[in-house]
Parts: structure tokens; C-alpha cells; sequence
């Protein structure tokens, strides 16, 4: 009887052990939303009873076009983004990614059809000193949305560097205390007509000791950067706008643009153009812009 | 028996391990968490946070962070280094102080950045306490808070040189809502977005610079400002002192914008000033651009 107990038992466990891997294989593979919490484990299923602890492996385990959903507030670490996702920090919780020296925030490396969206993130650095430190940087992707946010204390605060076209838009975020605030550039060479159109609403951009806000479409005729700024307060920084070459426009509607040494600055015949409706005051130099555009 | 031969050597190694991850815990912490339910006899890590501000600030590294976790009072606090608080929306710090103390007061050194976020600061108006003291940093950000029943609600003097107030409330303050009071030979720059200044006895905001000992400069802009119930909602006095408004409502308050000495309270005239009982206009006005 014994052995044949114990065999029983096996068969039993064995068939368990199958059916729980069978089981939570496909859930991993497939669950559109994982949960991560401060009393999480990387090894649970990210389910809302057992959600994971950090962001990297919450973004392994969710489906392409998942969510990832912060249940309280706590450190969730550094994420490297290589599919559609949207990160969602709920009101009343503060998602924290907090990384030390040059080390990068989160990196955005993903399809030029992936669409990410970040929600309600602290991304805080090592200090606007440490060369190549970025609190969010997009390689690669067709959009990037980033909400709710304060990103501080690095060399640069958002980066977009781009080899193909992307639309980034910036709401209701902070960006303070770095090196740059936001750097937003294009490459490439030749006719590749790369696009870069970054929206940045609602949003305070301080105390950043380079530029606040920096657009660059590297030279080449045939790429574009094109920046809409509204209801924007920039103050702080050493120059709040730069705009580099004639293909880069950067607009500037109803924003506060003071105590910054420079307010607007433009090289190699970038653009910044105001609706005439903004408040330049304060700045040691750079307190116009000259160059205005209509409201229709 | 056997239990205890094994156990013995783990409760050593255990004893040696502790402290010393404490020790470093303690040295080297960017983020200290604070809770209702903490000690500060914690080490402040997010399952074993502290319970007031002052620990929390003395424990967490230059440049670091303390973080609310719950509602509760916290406690006065003085600064005296780059450090950010934050108060996740949905949560309320607290700091209520008694007597004639300050709330908060940043005495730090002209580098460093300070952020306060979603902070209550409340007190007793007593001799010329503070909510916010700012004595000394490079710049100060204060965001999502409400500061009031001080003498002075916040206080910029000496002053940060750039100090930066988004969304808050100063409120019911004995004197001065904001007051922004460079000592001789300091340059101070304030920014207030979306901030309201209410039922502050007699200044909304005032500035006043000092022409003694090489004078000082204030320069103050209010955008999408809310200033009602207040004797004077707005002042400056004395050379190199200037206000702008842009986008503001001033409504209710018993006169109108006032400059003297030398001072300037400008309009960007896009703002709504009425129903104040002793005059409705701004002292001088400036362009959009």
C-alpha cells in the first residue's frame, strides 16, 4: 500500500506541478496588466493579489500594448522600455525611479509603431554633473507620452535623440535641476526628412543650469524639430529656449519666461516664434522674441 | 539541540551583518521614508520608515529625498542642505508647529536646491514667525502646498536666488502672506504659478527692498494668481523692487495694488481687479511679448 501511495502522490504532484507551469506560462506571457507594490515579489504573476516589486520585470512579463500599474508608492527601479506600454501611476501614489552616477532612468528603445505612455513617475538622478546620467530618454519609438511627471537631477532630463520620426508630448510635468531639461534632437544625413514634434503643456521647467528646454535639427534642411510650449512656466535656468538651425521651430504660447540669464536663444537660424501672449521678463538677455506668429 | 548549534552561529552572523548594513543605511540613504507609523529609530527604508521630518532629514544624503507615506503630522523641520520632500497627491504632510516657531526653515548654502511638495504648514501668528522661512539656498521650489496662520506665511529673507512657488495657498496669515524682504546685498527672484493669496491680514504679497549697505533687488512675477480677502493684495516698496501680474484675479481686497519709494507693481492688463473698496487700477502696466 505504501508504495502505491507514494506513487499516487507523485502522479498527483506531478500533474499539479504540470498544470500550475501549463497555467502560469500562457499568464505571463500574455497578461495585459501587471501590478507592481512596494510588499511585491518579482517572482509572483504580477496579478493584482500578487503583484511583482520592480519595473523591469513587470515590463518583461506584460503583453505589448499592457499596462504596468503602481499600487503604492515606493522605488520601483530602472526600466528599459522595448515595446508598447503605458506605465500608470494612479493620482494619490508616487511611482519612483531612482538611480545613482551616469546611470539612466528610463530608456526608450523600442518600434517606430510602439506607443509608451508614463503616468504620475518621480525619476530622479545621481546630479546634473554626471555626464550621460538621463532621467528619459527615447531611442526609439512612434510615440512617447509622459504625464504627470517629475524628472530631476540629471545631465539631461528628457532626451529625444532621433534617427526616424516620432511625436512626443509632455503634460503637466516637472523638470528641474538637471544639466538640460529637455534636449530634443535629430540626426541623420542625406534626404532621410526625420521629424520630431514634441508638445510640452502644463508643464514647469526650473533651476536646469544649461538650457531649459533645447531643440536641434542638426543641421540638415531635411530633417524637422518642431516644439510647441503652452502654458508653460520656465524660470531659473541658465537659458529657458535655444533653437538650432532653420528647420527647428520651437512656439511659445502663454508662458512664463522669467529669472532665467538668458530667455530665448537662437543659433544658426533656428526659430522660436511667439503668439505675443507670453511673459519674457527678468532675463538677463534673450528677453524678447522677436519674431511672432498669429493666433487664427 | 541540534536547533541551537545551527542557530547560534546564524544569530551571530545575523548580529555582526545588522549594523552594518544600518550603519551604511543611514549614511548613504537618497530616499527616507516617513509614515504615521514609523519610529525614528528606524533606518527609514520603505518598510521600516521613520515618524518625523527633522530625523528624515538628518539620515537622508545631500541631494536626496524624504517621502510621505500617509497622512499624519511630521513635524517642524529646518533645511540645511539640498533635499526634496514629496507628498504623493492623495496623501497630506503635515507640519503644525506651536507657539512662536517657524514651520519650516531653509538655511542651507547658496548652492544648494531645495523642493517642497504637498506639504500642510500650519502655526500660531506670533511676533514675525514664518510658514517657510527661506534664509539660504540657490533655489527653492515649492509645489502643491498650503501654508497658514503665520505672522508671515512665506518668507523670502535673505532669500533664495531663484524660488519658485507653483499651486500653493497662503492663507490667514497675521501680516503677510508672501514676503519677500532681500537683506542688503541680496538679489532675489520669485515665481508664482497658479497660487492663491487669501484673508492674509495686510499683504497678499509684499515686497521691499532695503537701500542700506549697497541695497538689495526683488523681482517677483505672479501668473494665474488668485489674491482676495487681503488688506493690500499686492506691494512693493523702495528701489529695484518689481511685481509683474499676468493672467491674475484680484478680487476683494480692501485696496488696490500699491508701489512707493521706487517700487513697481506691473500688469501684463490681462488680469481681472475689481470689487477691491479703495481702487481698481495697477500702478503700471508691461508688454506681452
Amino acid at each position: 500500500m505504501k508504495p502505491r501511495t507514494l506513487s499516487l502522490l507523485a502522479c498527483c504532484s506531478l500533474a499539479l506541478g504540470v498544470a500550475c507551469v501549463l497555467a502560469a506560462t500562457p499568464a505571463r506571457a500574455q497578461a495585459t496588466k501587471i501590478f507592481v507594490a512596494s510588499f511585491g515579489n518579482d517572482a509572483n504573476d504580477g496579478s493584482r493579489g500578487a503583484p511583482k516589486r520592480n519595473f523591469q520585470p513587470a515590463h518583461d512579463a506584460v503583453a505589448a500594448g499592457g499596462q504596468i500599474v503602481v499600487l503604492d508608492t515606493a522605488g520601483y527601479g530602472a526600466l528599459n522600455i522595448n515595446k508598447s506600454l503605458a506605465v500608470t501611476v494612479p493620482p494619490g501614489v508616487n511611482g519612483f525611479v531612482t538611480v545613482t552616477g551616469n546611470a539612466k532612468g528610463i530608456v526608450i528603445n523600442a518600434a517606430v509603431s510602439d506607443r509608451i505612455a508614463l503616468r504620475g513617475l518621480v525619476v530622479e538622478g545621481g546630479g546634473s554633473g554626471n555626464s550621460g546620467a538621463i532621467g528619459i530618454q527615447t531611442i526609439t519609438a512612434g510615440s512617447v507620452a509622459i504625464e504627470d511627471c517629475t524628472v530631476r537631477n540629471f545631465s539631461v532630463g528628457i532626451y529625444v535623440l532621433r534617427n526616424a520620426s516620432t511625436n512626443v508630448y509632455v503634460h503637466n510635468t516637472v523638470v528641474r535641476t538637471c544639466s538640460t531639461g529637455l534636449d530634443l534632437l535629430t540626426t541623420g544625413s542625406g534626404t532621410d526628412a526625420n521629424a520630431l514634434v514634441v508638445t510640452v503643456s502644463d508643464s514647469r521647467i526650473d533651476a536646469n543650469s544649461g538650457f531649459g528646454v533645447f531643440a536641434d535639427s542638426g543641421n540638415n534642411g531635411n530633417n524637422s524639430v518642431d516644439v510647441t510650449l503652452i502654458r508653460c512656466g520656465l524660470s531659473a535656468n541658465n537659458t529657458a529656449i535655444g533653437s538650432e538651425f532653420p528647420t527647428c521651430i520651437v512656439r511659445v504660447n502663454d508662458c512664463t519666461i522669467t529669472d532665467n540669464s538668458t530667455g530665448a536663444f537662437v543659433g544658426s537660424n533656428g526659430l522660436i516664434l511667439s503668439r505675443n501672449d507670453n511673459t519674457i521678463e527678468s532675463n538677463n538677455g534673450g528677453n524678447d522674441i522677436a519674431t511672432k506668429y498669429g493666433a487664427k | 539541540m541540534k536547533r541551537h548549534f545551527l542557530s547560534i552561529p546564524t544569530l551571530l552572523i545575523a548580529g555582526l551583518i545588522w549594523p552594518l548594513m544600518m550603519g551604511s543605511a543611514h549614511a548613504q540613504a537618497t530616499r527616507i521614508f516617513v509614515a504615521s507609523y514609523g519610529n525614528d529609530a528606524n533606518d527609514g527604508s520603505r518598510g521600516a520608515p521613520k515618524r518625523n521630518f527633522q530625523p528624515a532629514h538628518d539620515a537622508v544624503a545631500a541631494g536626496g529625498q524624504i517621502v510621505v507615506l500617509d497622512t499624519a503630522g511630521y513635524g517642524t523641520l529646518t533645511i540645511n542642505k539640498s533635499v526634496a520632500v514629496t507628498v504623493p497627491p492623495g496623501v497630506n504632510g503635515f507640519v503644525t508647529a506651536t507657539g512662536s516657531a517657524s514651520g519650516i526653515v531653509i538655511s542651507a548654502t547658496a548652492n544648494d536646491k531645495v523642493s517642497l511638495r504637498g506639504l500642510i504648514v500650519e502655526g500660531v501668528s506670533t511676533g514675525s514667525n514664518s510658514g517657510i522661512r527661506i534664509a539660504i539656498a540657490d533655489s527653492v521650489i515649492i509645489e502643491d502646498c498650503t501654508v497658514r496662520n503665520f505672522d508671515r506665511g512665506v518668507t523670502v529673507s535673505p532669500g533664495a536666488s531663484h524660488t519658485i512657488l507653483r499651486h500653493c495657498v497662503v492663507r490667514g496669515c497675521g501680516d503677510r502672506g508672501v514676503n519677500v524682504q532681500p537683506l542688503a546685498g541680496d538679489d532675489v527672484i520669485v515665481t508664482l504659478s497658479d497660487c492663491r493669496l487669501e484673508q492674509n491680514a495686510n499683504w497678499g504679497l509684499l515686497a521691499q527692498t532695503v537701500t542700506t549697505g549697497g541695497g538689495s533687488s526683488a523681482d517677483v512675477t505672479l501668473t494665474n494668481c488668485f489674491i482676495t480677502g487681503n488688506l493690500n493684495p499686492i506691494s512693493a516698496f523702495n528701489p529695484f523692487c518689481v511685481v509683474r501680474a499676468s493672467d491674475c484675479v484680484i478680487v476683494e481686497n480692501t485696496s488696490a495694488p500699491s508701489a512707493s519709494g521706487g517700487g513697481q507693481v506691473l500688469s501684463r492688463v490681462n488680469n481681472t481687479l475689481e470689487f477691491n473698496d479703495n481702487g481698481n487700477t495697477f500702478p503700471g502696466t508691461y508688454n506681452a511679448k
